[in-house]
């Protein structure tokens, strides 16, 4: 058993990516961050298909999901999740751009547990990825 | 002749009875003087002697003597009685005579004997008067007793004079009052009888009872009367001319009608009065055939002119009467006066024209059609309308054998129904007029029913609808246009949606990566850089910060005109307290003196009233900070017309008037950032808001002494 469980971060943007992942680095929460780049990929990762059929270890202890991305957006792929009874207890956290209302209580209806708009402040944004980070795998940790 | 005979029997047998008591009387006259005598013979032979037997003798002789002379004179006075006898007889006869003419005529009878002063009622006199023979005392007093107070006086100065007078008879009236109590006229016929001396002797009164025919001739004189005072009292003129034309009477409405006088008219010749306005050849021809032929003139039309202000036109009736008076035939004229009748009628007339005008030449189509849809009336309007001759239509034509196949179907459907219900509202047909061309019209009719409820004919208007309808095209053409418009956009709304959106997302991840990356530089770097590029990473931070700001601002402005209006009724004085009280903590503001009134209830969106507020207080917080003694006020007002009027008041900084245009445009400043922080979208969000609630915002202000900043809500 892992002290600390993996976290699924999809993002396309390779900026967001990095800043994401220094925030949840700096933090020293999280063992293992597996990084996906669309919504595709990480369907593909969750249900283990195409280049993920091989693939070793369990589901995520929490997913981080960008809204906006090719393919298939954020949304879409929490839509998905959340209609899957094995898949809908992962944790999902929405991280975005967007203070749009349509996305926020789309994704709430959709049962989304966490909503994190990324502010322009990075420090903001560092200590809001911590809380969530944090709060998802201590949560969990508790809860397995 | 059996009558005659009978009067000579009665004659012969009452003489041979008067000659029977004439012998009778002569005999016992001489037996009695024979017994006289005789017995005064004896009587003396026994009581004298022979001595007085001379005496005897004389007495004998003497006796003798007068017998004779005594039978001569009876003889003689027999002769002279046979006489008388034979007269009075004449004279019964002639009673009887008298009396039967009496009786049969009811002629009663007062015999009034002046020698003797007395009087007889006959028994005909008495009965007349309601007496039995044997009731009423023949006196002169009681006669006169009878006789009516006013009556007295004549009659008794008609009898004195008839005394006096000559001649032996006169007649009079007068009034008796007979037994039932009740006046009777009488006439009466006196005859007086003199004597000898010529002095009257007897005076015989007939009295002959008048007093139905005197009632009758009241009754005549009533009629009279009568007859009279309606023909002075109707309306109508009459005139009775002779057959020489000549007038012979005329009645009150004649003279008043004409203003003329009796003496201008009667005796005058009808063709002449007035001027001769009678005297017109045709009604003279047919005056002239009245009394020969017995002919009536009906109606004869006459129009007058007495004077420019005084037309007639006036009616005249004639025919043949018999006059009583003249022992003539007449002619009865009537005159009615038929002007106001006349009058009347014209401008019945007129008025029928009028209707029939304003019927036929109305700016719309009218017609009536009969139950089985032929057309009954139709005005001019639609005759033009349609291109007909009216003997075209009427009585020939259904209004549905002029409609297009499409409009015949409709009219199908539509006339049972007008049938039922009685009205037809705004119903389109197309009819085809003569010339074959189409016409759009448009139909509102009623129906006339009868009692039974059943259609008598419609009554309908008829509107050429083309206008109507190129109109109708048109409006639906610009519907068209404006629904593509509307659609249009909308589709920009959208674009502009997906826009902010791709903002929100697009523009901010460059900016946070600047910032984000920035600041990694500025830990990783910290110590190694200079002062002077530290300043710039700063700079660079703290420029990006400021954008994303401002793109927020932006996002929030265009939510605020895209999100739907959630009205509620809010506490004004809750939501002020509430934003307040955020703003407070996290500015400083201490010596802040704020003065909140009492704001009503209202009914508008709470999160956007949210935002106005804290644009607005957070407005007045950052202009006043700067002051000594910061003030800020809140109120309210009631605004009439533009509803609730609240404001926030404060001393801070203020601005000029001239540029209070600016105060709610996008990006408008009057103070530089340097001054007071800030990009300009505060309050353009506020207007907005206040708009989307059919309000108003507006201010005041003065340079350095402070703002009052209004928004109305409409009730």
């Amino acid at each position: 058993m892992q002290k600390f469980s993996k976290i699924l971060l999809v993002e396309d943007n390779p900026r967001d990516r990095e800043l994401t992942l220094t925030a949840l680095e700096g933090n020293n929460l999280v063992n293992e961050i597996i990084t996906l780049r669309d919504g595709e990929e990480a369907l593909d990762y969750l249900y283990r298909r195409n280049g993920f059929s091989g693939r070793e270890g369990g589901n995520p202890t929490v997913i981080l999901l960008d809204i906006k991305m090719p393919k298939l957006d954020g949304i879409e792929v929490l839509r998905q999740l959340k209609n899957d009874p094995q898949l809908k207890l992962i944790p999902v956290v929405m991280l975005t751009s967007s203070r749009e209302e349509k996305d926020l209580v789309d994704a709430y209806q959709l049962g989304v547990n966490a909503y994190v708009v990324k502010p322009v402040d990075f420090q903001e944004f560092v200590d809001a990825v911590k809380n969530v980070g944090l709060f998802w795998a201590i949560i969990n940790e508790t809860a397995i | 002749m059996f009558k005659n005979f009978k009067t000579l029997y009665n004659e012969t047998e009452s003489r041979s009875r008067g000659d029977f008591y004439s012998f009778i009387f002569v005999m016992l006259m001489l037996t009695t003087l024979f017994v006289v005598s005789f017995y005064t013979q004896i009587t003396a032979l026994i009581k004298s002697d022979s001595e007085k037997f001379w005496l005897y003798a004389f007495v004998m002789l003497a006796s003798l003597i007068s017998l004779a002379i005594v039978s001569a004179l009876f003889l003689h006075m027999r002769n002279n009685l046979k006489k008388l006898s034979a007269s009075e007889s004449e004279v019964k006869k002639s009673e009887k005579r008298l009396s039967l003419i009496v009786e049969t005529a009811k002629v009663g009878l007062i015999d009034w004997d002046l020698v003797e002063n007395k009087i007889y009622f006959s028994p005909i006199l008495k009965k007349m008067l309601g007496y039995q023979e044997s009731e009423l005392e023949s006196s002169y007093d009681k006669w006169i007793e009878l006789i009516h107070p006013h009556s007295r006086t004549h009659v008794q100065n008609f009898i004195s004079n008839l005394l006096k007078k000559d001649s032996g008879h006169d007649s009079f009236e007068h009034r008796i009052l007979h037994k039932d109590g009740m006046y009777r006229w009488m006439l009466i016929h006196a005859l007086v009888v003199k004597n000898g001396n010529n002095k009257p002797a007897r005076l015989t009164i007939a009295c002959i009872d008048v007093t139905e025919q005197r009632n009758a001739h009241n009754i005549l004189v009533k009629t009279k009367e009568y007859a009279e005072n309606i023909i002075d009292t109707i309306k109508e003129s009459l005139i009775v001319i002779d057959g020489n034309y000549v007038v012979l009477s005329a009645n009150r409405s004649f003279y008043s009608r004409f203003n003329l006088k009796k003496e201008t008219v009667e005796k005058k010749s009808f063709t002449e009065i007035l001027n001769g306005v009678f005297n017109v050849p045709n009604l003279i021809t047919n005056l002239n055939r009245v009394i020969p032929s017995n002919h009536h003139i009906e109606d004869f039309r006459l129009e007058i002119e007495q004077s420019v202000f005084d037309k007639k036109i006036l009616q005249l009736s004639a025919r043949k009467i018999y006059s009583l008076s003249s022992h003539s035939d007449t002619i009865l004229i009537t005159i009615h006066d038929a002007t106001e009748n006349e009058y009347a009628r014209r401008s019945l007339i007129e008025y029928a024209k009028e209707i029939e005008d304003l019927y036929d030449n109305a700016p719309a189509g009218y017609h009536s059609l009969d139950a089985d849809g032929t057309f009954i009336r139709i005005n001019n309007t639609e005759l033009k309308l349609l291109g007909y001759k009216r003997e075209e239509v009427l009585g020939i034509i259904k209004f549905q054998d002029l409609l297009t196949e499409e409009s015949k179907k409709i009219f199908a459907d539509s006339f049972p129904l007008f049938k039922s219900r009685g009205y037809a509202n705004d119903v389109e047909f197309d009819v085809v007029k003569k010339n074959g061309t189409v016409l759009p019209v448009i139909l509102n009719a009623t129906a006339v029913k009868d009692n039974d409820g059943s259609l008598l004919m419609s009554r309908s208007t008829m509107f050429d609808n083309t206008e109507r309808k190129n109109l109708f095209e048109q409006f639906e053409f610009m519907n068209d246009t404006l629904l593509k418009k509307s659609e249009q956009l909308e589709m920009i709304n959208n674009e502009l949606e997906a826009f902010t959106y791709s903002v929100s997302h697009d523009l901010r991840a460059p900016l946070r990566h600047i910032f984000g990356f920035v600041e990694l530089m500025q830990k990783s770097s910290s110590g190694k850089l200079d002062e002077k590029s530290e300043r710039y990473l700063s700079i660079i931070a703290d420029s990006a910060k400021d954008m994303g700001k401002l793109i927020d601002d932006l996002l929030n402005l265009s939510r605020v005109s895209r999100t739907s209006l959630n009205k509620s009724t809010i506490d004004m004085n809750t939501i002020v307290e509430k934003v307040f009280s955020e703003i407070k903590s996290g500015s400083d503001s201490q010596k802040l003196q704020l003065d909140i009134h009492s704001l009503p209830i209202v009914t508008a969106d709470p999160s956007l009233l949210n935002i106005v507020w804290m644009n607005l207080i957070s407005n007045a917080v950052k202009y006043s900070s700067k002051k000594e003694n910061p003030k800020i006020e809140i109120g309210y007002a009631e605004g009439g017309n533009e509803g609730q009027i609240f404001f926030i008041k404060d001393n801070g900084a203020g601005f000029d008037e001239k540029y209070k245009n600016k105060l709610f445009g996008v990006f408008q400043r009057l103070h530089s950032s340097v001054e007071f922080e800030g990009v300009g979208i505060g309050l353009a969000t506020v207007k907005r808001i206040v708009s989307r609630h059919q309000g108003k915002v507006w201010a005041e202000g003065k340079p350095g002494e402070g703002a009052v900043f209004y928004f109305s809500l409409p009730n």
